[in-house]
Parts: C-alpha cells; structure tokens; sequence
C-alpha cells in the first residue's frame, strides 16, 4: 500500500479498499490512476520489496501505473518554454544576447553521449549493439542458462533493489539508455574512459528522448532510501526543448563564461544533463569516441610493455581491444578524438 | 593484510579495493602510480552506472586481488567467446601507432631495454620496427638503426665479460697477487700423495 494512494483515497473520502483485503473496485483504481499523475508515491524500499518481486515476474500490481516519462517530457513542452521566456525577461539586455546565442549554440552542437569502458566500444565496432544491464542480463542468461533475476541480483548486488525499483518505476524503465547531453569534451570520465557521441541524424530520428537536469537516481533518492519520481515531473525537457532546460538551468554563469568554456557548461566531470532514451545503438550512430590524452597514453603504455613480453591476459586483452579501435579509427569506420 | 574487493569490472580486470584506509580504483598493468583513490560514493555509481559488478571478497594480499582480477578477464571474455591473443603483434601495432607513440616506443626501447640489458627484445622491436612501414619517416628510421647498432655493440659487450666470467679461471686471485700460486699447487699435492694434511704422516 502506498503512502500517496492512501492519502488520495482519504482526501477524496473514499474507503481504502485493500488495506489487507485485495478488493478493488474500478472507482477507486480510475482515481488513484488520475491523481497518481499529481501526487507521486513516495515508497521505502523495504515496503515495496513485495512489488518488485512481483514486477521481476511480469505481473505489476496494477495500483501502481507505471510513469511514462517521455509522456511526462512531451507535457513540460509549454512550462520549459516559459521558463525561458520568464528568464529572458528578468535578464537585462546585456545579458540576454549571450543567453540567446548559447541557446540556439546548443542546439546545434549539444548531442547525445555515453561514457563507458573501451570493451564496449570494440563490442559496437564488432557489429554488436550497445546493451544495458537487462539485455546484458538476457543474453548471459541464454548462454549460461541462469535465471535472468539471478545474474541481476549477483552483478548489483546491495544495489540490485535500488536500480530495479527505479526503473521499474518507468514504463520501458528496463529498455532505457542512460547517456548525456555533450557539446564537447570527454564527459565524465570516473569510470568511463571512452566517450561514445552519437551523431545528429540518429538522434533527430528517436522518439521517445528526455533531458533531465542532473542525475535521475539522484534527483529522485529520498534521505531515507526510498524515491520520489515526482521530482522529475516539472523537471524533464523532451528532445526538442533540451536546449532551453539546459539554458535555463546554467543561466547564471552563461553571461560570465568565456564561449570556449561553454561546452563544460553542458557537461563536466561533476555535472550533466542526463537524458534517457530509446533506441538500439549500433556503430552507425557513433559520430566519434572520445578519450582524454591521460587514457590515450596510458593505453599505448600498456601496448608498449606488451610489446615482445608475455605479460597477463587480462593486459592482452585490453591492449588487443585498444588496438582494435585504432585500426578501426585508421580504417576510417570510426572517427577518434584525442582529448588534452 | 585485508582488501576487499567493492566492486569490478570484470572484461577489463579492473576493481574497487577498500583497504583498511582507502577506497583504490585498480586496473592492468596494476602499478601503484596508475591506482586511483576513490570517493565513497563511487562504487554506488560504478555499479548503478558504469557496468561494475558487485562484490563481497575479500583477501589477504595485492597479488590475490590482481590474480583474481587477471582470472576474470579470461573467464569473462571466454564465456563470450572471445579470445585473447598469446602475444601482441609487433608488426600490426607498430603499423597503428601514431608517429609521436613511435617517437616514444624509441625512447623507451633505448631508456628501458637497451640500458637494462634486455638486448632480445630491444633487438626484436627495433628490426621490426625497421621492416615496417614506420620505417618511411627517415628521422625515426635513422635513430632506430643507430639504436640497433648500440644494441649489438652493447650486447656484443656484455656477452664478452661473460663469457670471460665463464671461460676464465678467476680463483685464487689472492694467491697469484702473492705469487703462491707454484707453492701451494705443489703443498696440496703432497697432501694428496700423503693422503693426510700432516707432515709427519
């Protein structure tokens, strides 16, 4: 039972139907299904260990629609639109030209990327399409023939609840792409040392694309463990207004900064713009990868004591990887930036 | 010793070692200087986020962990059906690098191997090198045979001094610094004679 249903129902003096009793009515599930578009639940993990178990099985409880969150962009249309308008006319003139430009500057340039490890980018250059944690889940599951459940809970771990729960929050929460607006740079590089930037053409052809201000997982976390996917609500540009969310958001320090420092503006090693999508990523949809100098070397490092000495395995194989990339970017099937 | 592995990535060997202090990024070639000292928070992101897989181990040293973190990447990459080469073409990469890495792989041929007495493999790299189409930049091509010229030199050099190690007799320097040696060959073979190291046997 969910604390926001419950209010719902009290607030609209309608008896709670299954408080331990699995009577529902119609009324009350058309209700809850309205409001549940206002008032977001706001669940501890621990209650809802019993629902995630049943959505891990394909049944949902039906008391919790899922959001749509690309439903939930595609009505923020008017209020992003506003919010510029309104920021646009607080600013006084001199400070309105450079947000305009910048506007319209990411428009043009910000493009869809991921950062992750130089094993996925080889996986992409062998005709293999990019995979999330689910699919990861599904294949290894064909060829180990493991339950799906059972490799998710052994690769997350004590985090295994926490990305469940969330995604299975979303409608198609397990077919999404996590990536980042980027206008230039190697995005964050913590673990993810190669920046994968998907081109234009591809992403003007997604249809289902959000923009969020931040880290969905972060946004939406409660001090006490559990979410509130009511904080992205008002929060989430579709594709076509991700430009005006990112201008709004960084208006303070756009009439300061330099053009050149724009692009850490959209994203940088502590903040971006995350945007989920659709869509399976092939080697057609890569503008280029990305890397910083300090990876580029040190991968030529690892080659060079690799070179006429039998080293690890696992030395090998990222050095057989990286090489891979560099024929692949020498073949010109893939075009390779070098960061400083 | 306690380590404990957080988190790891395993196609790559990489991981997230807690020490008793730190939290340790960790990956191939697994040298201290490449090992990078994490926020708390960055396992979180490393498996929510990036691909890391959980993890509970635990051991007892560094050379566990790395032993640990080599055998996943074997295991992972055979499960799906790649394979890892025995060794790294020298030609193949030496046709892939870009010319500052070729400028660097002759400094470090001449810094590392030649100077560390690693003759072989600096002699194996530098003919390649020469065989390869890296060879057409004249200015890299002229170093690298001047290199392979030290390195005969060098080597002839060392070969030499031990072979005079091998092949010479060096013992008893004191006794030929004193000119005992007669003297003493011909004490010790009384004895044998005797069958006895006292005179008055």
């Amino acid at each position: 039972m969910f604390s926001a249903d419950v209010a719902v129902c009290s607030a609209a003096g309608i008896p709670m139907p299954w408080g331990g009793n699995p009577v529902r009515t119609e009324k009350v599930l058309a209700f809850v299904a309205t409001k549940r578009a206002r008032i977001r639940p706001q669940r501890s993990l621990k209650d809802r260990l019993e629902r995630v178990s049943v959505a891990l099985v394909g049944s949902r409880n039906e008391l919790s629609p899922m959001i749509n969150i690309f439903t939930l962009a595609n009505d923020n249309r008017a209020s992003i639109q506003e919010a510029y308008d309104q920021l646009l006319l607080r600013l006084d003139e001199a400070d309105t030209e450079p947000i305009e430009r910048f506007a319209v500057w990411a428009e043009a340039t910000a493009l869809i990327s991921l950062n992750t490890k130089l094993d996925v980018v080889v996986e992409l250059l062998n005709q293999r399409p990019y995979q999330n944690i689910y699919e990861w889940a599904n294949e290894s599951a064909r060829l180990s023939s493991r339950p799906v459940d059972d490799l998710l809970r052994e690769r997350l771990g004590p985090f295994y609840l926490k990305r469940i729960t969330f995604d299975d929050e979303f409608e198609n929460g397990r077919s999404f792409r996590y990536g980042a607006l980027n206008a230039g740079g190697t995005g964050a590089l913590n673990y993810g040392q190669y920046c994968i930037v998907l081109n234009k053409p591809y992403q003007l052809r997604l249809v289902a694309f959000v923009c969020i201000p931040g880290d969905s997982l972060q946004i939406c976390s409660q001090n006490d463990g559990s979410f509130d996917v009511g904080n992205l609500e008002n929060r989430v540009a579709p594709q076509d207004h991700a430009h005006l969310l990112v201008t709004t958001e960084r208006a303070q320090e756009i009439p300061t900064m330099d053009e050149a420092g724009w692009p850490t503006l959209v994203a940088s090693a502590d903040r971006n713009f995350e945007v989920i999508f659709l869509g399976e990523i092939a080697l057609d949809a890569v503008e280029e990868i990305r890397l910083s100098l300090q990876e580029f070397e040190a991968k030529w490092d690892l080659t060079f004591l690799n070179l006429g000495e039998k080293r690890s395995e696992a030395e090998r194989a990222i050095v057989s990887d990286f090489l891979q990339l560099r024929r692949a970017e020498v073949d010109g099937r893939v075009k390779v930036e070098v960061l400083a | 010793l306690n380590l404990k592995l957080e988190a790891f990535y395993p196609s790559e060997g990489a991981g997230i070692v807690r020490t008793e202090r730190n939290l340790f990024l960790v990956r191939p070639p697994y040298r201290r200087r490449d090992s990078v000292s994490l926020l708390e928070e960055s396992v979180d992101d490393a498996v929510l986020k990036h691909g890391f897989f959980a993890s509970t181990a635990e051991f007892r040293s560094w050379e566990e962990v790395i032993e640990f973190l080599n055998g996943e990447v074997a295991k992972t990459r055979q499960a799906v059906g790649k394979d890892i080469p025995n060794e790294i073409d020298i030609r193949d990469t030496l046709q892939l690098a870009p010319p500052p890495v070729l400028e660097n792989f002759i400094s470090r041929i001449e810094a590392e191997l030649i100077n560390n007495n690693s003759f072989d493999r600096a002699e194996n790299l530098l003919v390649a090198f020469l065989n390869s189409n890296a060879s057409n930049r004249a200015d890299l091509s002229r170093r690298a045979a001047h290199l392979l010229q030290i390195n005969k030199e060098k080597k002839a050099a060392v070969e030499k001094s031990l072979a005079e190690v091998a092949n010479g007799d060096k013992r008893f320097a004191s006794l030929r610094r004193h000119k005992q040696v007669e003297k003493t060959a011909r004490l010790a073979e009384a004895i044998i004679h005797r069958g006895c190291i006292y005179s008055s046997c």
